[in-house]
């Protein structure tokens, strides 16, 4: 038995999400909120694929739930601003209105195409997976300006999407599997950029007046 | 697309990053232990009044849910503020300015209020870890309102404008003025739309001011502005921070209690009691570099090794170090540059000599780098002779009794005068000769012209000779030799 074949690369692909993640934020500059939120939405899109056909339809569906949960907890987040409450309430209310969401939409869209996608163990699981990510969004939302939850929001989702396309990429997974000294080369990465003091990519376009 | 064109090396070692500033500078300087000096608001300001250093007052500590109940409201100053302890970034901190009549609501910033269920709202929003900055449980504290100095009122849409310096190594090495505004709903958070001007560490006054683009997906963007952006439009770039020194005192010895290496303080001016310190800054933010268009990262290198307990000598160099913006503002305008009182020039050897020598020869004089005094009220420039002497003026020594030689009267000195200038055409260094009056009599001096380097500029100044070996200066450099330069009498060796 080739127990290295048996192995799931699920496994090994999540030290090389979190290395995406880390040169993204210390070499690029691009913040995500917190490493769990990519991950979440990177695992999501590997579970609407397994029921998926194409890779495409995947994106789609994946992007539409993304988006879709985290912009209606967005909206419920600021229709609540005036309305008194304890602060555990207000994140409570926005995962259930993220979650009807999520449900309305599988009814009407299972209705209209005769699809029972949206009921599958899978898909569900992918919705929990994005919504799980209300909690860390409701607080930097509370913390930080629009501006920085925008940048971090989308950030997350484009990391989230590729950490999902390497995912679902069969001759990287039939790579990672077949060669362990991959971690090797990640923990070599992982060294680098842990020592690496120099300024970031972006921090170059902003402070590019300061030596002119 | 066009790249931008900048050196990243230069970058590299000017500017401050993220990165450098985690890794080097808050890990090795500001260790866990002594930055809850400063993420602790309460805590800061038990340890800062144990040290007689002021801070706004505190008025009601609200550690719990249940102790919002028991809170009298009535009690309550017309104006304060609320604040979470461990709070980042502003966020959770409301002002309220006034008291509706005959109610208890409270009028915030942008005019709208908040009655007794709101506040509580908030108040238990705080102790849940809605706003702290490790998400956990927190405390909420009511502070007195600082009253607006009347300087810099005109400034700021109805907030209190901060002063932001770093401080490194006991020494103030960055400093930036945070204006509130309309878009900033009378916060000073420059994140939220408030103006950061640059300040100049030597005089305090405010160099070059930026506001924050609108949103950019790299990070806040800043545009140089020159103008308040709310009416009426006022000129941001001259004004002159009431209690500057004062300030710059408090910063270091804010660094000086909190053992934080690598600092911000946020400093207020009342109105009535002066500078109070507002908060601790384990982590300061970068923008103050485009505010003062400087990178911290080079003035970090250059205070580092500096050694010093003496918290007006830190100042001093700081000014001397860091001043300069307005400078060269100045220096711009008028085409002349600005020195202090003393300043290191090179002196060059006699050019006469070394011409006659050749080229091919090497001179055996060479140039000295000497304390100069800069004396605006002596007319003519001076030399000491054995300086002169060592520069290759050696037919000094065939006049040499000059030097010991001190006359009665005017008279005499003008007979003996007249000696001397008939030797003149056997001289070729000595130019002319001069009568001197001081305090300590009367003397002849010959005169000479040497080169002399002082600061870009290389000029041939005309040079009395006299016996200055017991003086501290070997050169005095008089008003007649200064047009060039604009000389600020509160400072010393500005050239380097």
């Amino acid at each position: 038995m080739n127990l290295a074949e048996n192995f799931s690369p699920l496994l090994i692909n999540l030290p090389v999400i979190i290395t995406l993640i880390i040169i993204t934020r210390y070499i690029i500059g691009f913040k995500t909120w917190r490493n769990y939120t990519s991950l979440a939405l990177a695992l999501s899109f590997f579970f609407i694929n397994m029921r998926s056909d194409s890779i495409i339809l995947t994106t789609i569906v994946w992007l539409a739930l993304s988006v879709g949960i985290i912009g209606i907890a967005t909206i419920t987040k600021y229709l609540l601003r005036k309305i008194s409450m304890n602060f555990y309430s207000r994140i409570a209310m926005m995962y259930l209105t993220a979650i009807t969401f999520f449900y309305l939409v599988a009814i009407v869209i299972s209705f209209i195409f005769k699809t029972n996608f949206f009921y599958v163990q899978e898909v569900i699981i992918a919705g929990f997976l994005i919504g799980s990510t209300i909690d860390d969004l409701a607080i930097l939302q509370f913390k930080k300006s629009t501006a920085e939850f925008l940048r971090r929001m989308i950030t997350s989702v484009l990391l989230g999407l590729v950490g999902g396309l390497l995912l679902t990429w069969e001759w990287w997974n039939a790579f990672i599997v077949n060669r362990f000294e991959i971690l090797i080369v990640i923990l070599i990465v992982n060294i680098v950029v842990a020592n690496w003091k120099n300024l970031r990519l972006t921090e170059l376009l902003r402070f590019k007046s300061v030596t002119r | 697309m066009i790249l931008p064109s900048f050196s990243f090396s230069e970058m590299n070692s000017k500017v401050l990053g993220l990165n450098f500033r985690n890794r080097k500078l808050l890990r090795q300087l500001n260790p866990r232990k002594y930055r809850r000096y400063a993420d602790d608001k309460l805590l800061t300001k038990r340890i800062l009044s144990k040290k007689k250093i002021k801070t706004p007052q505190l008025f009601k500590i609200i550690r719990t849910k249940e102790q919002i109940e028991y809170i009298n409201w009535e009690s309550l100053p017309k104006s304060f503020v609320i604040k979470p302890n461990r709070g980042t970034h502003g966020s959770g901190i409301i002002v309220f300015y006034g008291q509706r009549k005959k109610s208890l609501e409270w009028i915030m910033p942008n005019l709208e209020t908040m009655d007794i269920l709101q506040l509580k709202q908030h108040l238990s929003d705080i102790i849940d870890g809605k706003y702290s900055i490790d998400g956990k449980p927190d405390v909420a504290f009511f502070e007195e309102r600082i009253s607006n100095h009347k300087i810099l009122k005109p400034y700021s849409y109805r907030g209190i404008p901060d002063i932001r310096i770093i401080s490194y190594n006991n020494i103030p090495i960055m400093a930036e003025l945070r204006l509130p505004t309309r878009e900033s709903k009378g916060t000073a958070n420059l994140h939220a739309g408030g103006i950061g001007v640059g300040i100049d560490i030597a005089s305090g006054v405010t160099t070059t001011a930026i506001h924050r683009k609108r949103f950019d997906i790299i990070g806040d963007q800043y545009d140089i502005i020159e103008e308040t952006l709310d009416n009426p439009k006022l000129p941001l770039r001259g004004i002159k921070i009431p209690y500057w020194d004062k300030i710059l005192e408090l910063t270091i010895k804010c660094q000086q209690y909190s053992k934080l290496g690598f600092l911000g303080v946020d400093i207020v001016i009342d109105r009535d009691k002066g500078p109070l310190v507002l908060e601790l800054n384990a982590r300061p933010g970068l923008a103050i570099q485009l505010a003062n268009q400087e990178g911290l990262l080079a003035r970090i290198n250059q205070v580092k090794g500096i050694k010093t307990k003496l918290i007006a000598k830190a100042i001093t160099i700081a000014k001397n170090l860091f001043g300069g913006e307005i400078e060269e503002q100045v220096e711009n305008i008028t085409g002349k540059e600005i020195i202090g009182m003393i300043e290191t020039v090179l002196v060059h050897p006699n050019t006469f000599i070394a011409s006659k020598e050749g080229t091919k020869k090497k001179s055996k004089y060479v140039a000295e780098t000497v304390k100069a005094k800069i004396d605006t009220g002596a007319l003519k420039s001076s030399i000491d002779y054995a300086l002169a002497i060592r520069l290759g003026f050696t037919e000094l020594q065939k006049v040499q009794k000059l030097f010991e030689t001190k006359y009665d009267s005017s008279s005499k000195a003008q007979e003996a005068i007249i000696e001397y200038k008939q030797q003149l055409r056997e001289f070729d260094d000595i130019k002319a000769f001069t009568i001197v009056r001081a305090s300590n009599g009367i003397t002849i001096r010959p005169i000479i012209e040497a080169q002399i380097t002082l600061g870009d500029i290389t000029k041939t100044f005309v040079l009395t000779v006299s016996n200055r070996s017991s003086l501290i200066y070997p050169v005095i450099l008089g008003r007649k030799d200064l047009k060039e330069f604009l000389i600020d009498p509160s400072r010393t060796f500005t050239l380097r």
